[in-house]
């Protein structure tokens, strides 16, 4: 299960998530509600961040690969290098989301224990959602890139089916902002 | 109606019109030439001939791509920014064109191209090795002996060698008999002049032992510099290398200009290449067509409207018979979409997805307004649809495009996006809140909003739902218009019909009991579509006993609606994440305004215009394909077949360059 590319940066994700959980379980007390709602907030960025990362990556490297044999397919290849590069804006947007919540920009910080677990679950959908489905996206996108080197005029179909992945972090980050804005009590 | 009519058409001719009547074919460009029905199976077969000549054009175009990728090492074709976006084709005029067919020798032009290759490859070549000997040559340039002249005399072993520095005081050189001079020092090694007496014996390179003790290494620089050796001293061998290095750059730079200047034929070639080419796709089609002795049929298809202008262009031939008739049941009838002028940039999206077979309905009227509003109210920003707006219709202005459909498409959908931005007071995200407060900017921008997606997205995601039944309901009343097209009214109201009704009585029946209307109308209705459900669920079921199980087992498919339309929430995720992000680029900006005292407003417009920017070109890319998955997966598998072939005239080959006036 945690083989290839998908797998091994699943299993960072994962790792990170848990190292966080320990964190937060063990030393809640010590840290106080703050830094476990801004570990919340981070963990949103960095998840969807290293989905988004390695998934515009790998889709970049073969999007070049195309590009050079057929320069005039750099139009087609973009926004299939793109598509996976959602999700890391979405943990961003999450995370900047919390940090208002947690009126971070308007003065003091004091949550309650209770009150930075509830943000960093809150957190939890969009980050997670966010890692695992930019990496298939961008497994999609690469295929979906062999229909732009292969039939060029029906590269919009690759595009949708990368798309389909996406609806999960769509919905991931749907939740998140849901959780936030409304079940977070700050 | 939306999808174009057909008119099957047959040609007999004499064979021997066989190429004009290609070539006219083609240049009429109004005929889908498909495989002749008899191909192969009238008159005689294929004959199938291994050493049949291979056509001129396969040469050619081997030819020509060789010298293109040669041209383009020279680059003579500037394209601008846009073009590999639009894939837009360097243009010619149609003299230039014909003047290159007429005159331009391409064996003649390859066969330069293949002898340059083949020069500057070999100048480059020696140019490296010369330039090696001469790193080598560089520090025995003092050395006053000629290097023919070192080797072995009838008593002395004389050679130049590289030894340790450490070993030049040593015992061993300065010992009788043996004689030495050091030319170079550098870095702890040392080269030296050596002459060791041999005495009178054979002693063949007795330097060797001395050599050997010494760690050194002798150096044959005689068989190193080969053709110069005969110029005698380091110095003029490697000032006659030098001279030698200076004409060979000297011919590369012609060899260079030469092909710069011939470079400048790029457009020739690439229109050739698109005359070769022509001819290559005529040939293959002609053999769709089938052949008896004499004549010959093409088959195809020509818009029925098109008919008289077709016949009429083809009156030059004279001996030739043109039948058209309405196409058969069972031909692959092409597909060409012709809708009002307001819906064809919609025509894109259907593109996507696949034409429609020839014998359903074309989904684009009915997608489109969907996807017109579900793309605004995704990307929901009214500056966003402005600039969408007014980047596309400079784009269409300026670009020359061939097929605008998508660039239009995108207008358009500006306009959905400004009406959405406006009604949610999303400017620029709350740029007017944020940067304008109290301005009548920003009084006029609140007072024309009715819902604030951030503050309050219950209400937009029940308008997002509420879209959604809408356009699932829209998907199954177009399946019904088709089915009753078809002639089958009964499975039409049942299959279909019940449906209709079902779904708004039971939102109304909900509303009413959620005391949002007062009406209990809602009940009636959901009833009857009830019956009608049970009905069309019962009716195919043969045994009488399952009968009631698959009429209540047909309100299963109510999962499969409820799991359709939550799939519209992501309209409000979408949304929110273009608003969001407005919002944080406003805010990234305005923190940045306290954190620099003074300097922060310089700062603020790049972010303001980096941030936006990248917002719009992602939520764009979002909002595009989003909208396109719902009419995709939710609408199109409401009553979508496809498979249509889209219609294809044979026309001129136009891969690489487009032909002007």
């Amino acid at each position: 299960m945690f083989k290839g590319m998908v797998g091994s940066w699943t299993l960072v994700g994962i790792f990170l998530l848990v190292g966080m959980l320990v964190l937060g379980a063990f030393f809640g007390e010590m840290l106080g509600g703050n830094v476990l709602a801004l570990m919340g907030a981070g963990l949103a960025v960095v998840l969807g961040g290293i989905g988004s990362i390695v998934g515009v990556g790998v889709a970049g490297e073969k999007a070049a690969g195309i590009t050079a044999e057929e320069p005039e397919n750099f139009g087609r290849v973009l926004p299939l290098q793109a598509l996976p590069g959602t999700q890391g804006i979405y943990g961003f947007l999450v995370a900047f989301l919390a940090l208002i919540k947690m009126n971070a920009f308007g003065g003091v910080l004091s949550l309650t224990l209770e009150q930075g677990w509830q943000v960093f679950f809150a957190c939890l959908p969009a980050g997670l959602s966010g890692l695992i489905s930019a990496l298939y996206q961008a497994k999609v996108s690469l295929a979906g890139m062999d229909i732009v080197a292969q039939k060029p005029e029906e590269s919009g179909k690759g595009m949708i089916l990368s798309a389909m992945v996406e609806t999960y972090a769509v919905l991931g980050l749907l939740t998140s902002i849901l959780l936030i804005m409304f079940a977070v009590k700050i | 109606m939306a999808i174009a009519r057909m008119r099957k058409v047959t040609i007999l001719a004499y064979e021997e019109f066989e190429a004009p009547l290609f070539e006219k074919l083609r240049d009429t460009g109004l005929m889908h030439v498909t495989k002749s029905a008899a191909a192969g199976v009238a008159g005689q077969p294929e004959e199938i001939d291994s050493h049949a000549e291979v056509p001129e054009y396969v040469k050619k175009l081997s030819q020509l791509a060789v010298i293109k990728s040669y041209f383009e090492r020279y680059n003579t074709i500037k394209k601008g920014f846009f073009d590999m976006f639009t894939g837009k084709k360097p243009e010619i005029s149609f003299n230039q064109f014909k003047d290159a067919v007429a005159n331009y020798d391409v064996s003649e032009v390859y066969a330069k191209v293949q002898e340059h290759d083949r020069k500057l490859g070999d100048i480059g070549e020696e140019i490296t090795g010369l330039q090696q000997k001469l790193e080598v040559l560089q520090p025995w340039r003092q050395l006053d002996i000629p290097l023919n002249q070192i080797g072995e005399t009838g008593t002395c072993d004389t050679c130049l060698a590289v030894v340790p520095s450490a070993v030049l005081g040593s015992e061993a050189l300065t010992s009788p008999g043996v004689h030495h001079k050091v030319i170079w020092e550098d870095r702890g090694q040392a080269g030296i002049w050596l002459a060791v007496f041999m005495g009178e014996g054979p002693g063949e390179q007795a330097a060797n032992p001395l050599l050997a003790a010494l760690g050194g290494t002798r150096l044959n620089l005689a068989r190193e510099v080969e053709d110069f050796v005969d110029a005698g001293l380091v110095d003029d061998i490697c000032r006659a290398m030098e001279t030698r290095l200076s004409d060979l750059h000297k011919e590369q730079a012609t060899i260079l200009e030469k092909d710069a200047e011939m470079a400048q034929g790029l457009l020739d070639i690439l229109a050739l290449t698109d005359y070769y080419l022509d001819k290559q796709n005529l040939d293959q089609i002609r053999k769709e067509a089938s052949r008896t002795r004499f004549t010959l049929v093409v088959e195809g298809f020509v818009k029925a409207k098109q008919v008289d202008e077709f016949r009429e262009q083809l009156n030059c031939f004279k001996d030739i018979e043109i039948i058209d008739e309405e196409p058969g049941e069972d031909d692959d009838v092409p597909v060409y979409l012709e809708n009002h002028p307001i819906i064809r940039p919609f025509e894109a999206v259907t593109a996507i997805y696949g034409y429609p077979n020839y014998r359903e309905l074309d989904p684009t009227p009915w997608l489109a307004p969907f996807f017109w509003l579900f793309f605004g109210l995704c990307l929901g920003d009214a500056v966003y649809g402005i600039m969408l707006s007014l980047f596309s219709w400079w784009f269409i202005k300026t670009q020359n495009l061939e097929d605008d459909r998508f660039m239009r498409l995108l207008m358009y959908c500006g306009f959905s996006t400004i009406l959405a931005g406006a009604l949610t007071a999303s400017w620029f995200g709350d740029f007017p809140v944020a940067f304008l407060k109290g301005t009548f900017i920003e009084r006029i921008t609140s007072s024309i909003a009715v819902l604030d997606p951030i503050n309050d997205p219950m209400t937009l995601l029940l308008v997002s739902l509420a879209f959604g039944i809408i356009h699932i309901w829209v998907g199954i009343i177009v399946k019904m218009v088709g089915t009753i097209r078809d002639g089958q009214l009964v499975d039409a109201i049942l299959d279909n019909g019940s449906w209709v009704l079902f779904l708004p009585g039971l939102v109304l029946w909900g509303l009413s009991k959620a005391g949002v209307i007062q009406s209990g109308v809602g009940l009636y209705i959901m009833a009857a579509g009830a019956v009608l459900v049970m009905i069309s669920g019962a009716r195919n079921q043969k045994s009488i006993f399952m009968k009631p199980i698959s009429a209540v087992g047909k309100f299963y498919d109510i999962v499969g609606y409820f799991s359709d339309v939550l799939s519209y929430a992501r309209i409000l995720a979408l949304m929110l994440a273009s608003a969001i992000i407005g919002v944080v680029v406003n805010t990234i900006s305005s923190l940045v305004v306290d954190m620099l005292p003074g300097v922060g407003w310089v700062v603020i417009p790049v972010i303001l215009a980096f941030g936006h920017l990248l917002n719009l070109a992602i939520n764009a890319l979002g909002s595009f394909v989003h909208s396109g998955r719902l009419q995709y997966v939710e609408f199109f598998s409401k009553f979508f077949e496809g498979g249509g072939t889209p219609f294809r005239p044979l026309k001129r080959v136009r891969e690489n360059v487009s032909l002007t006036d």
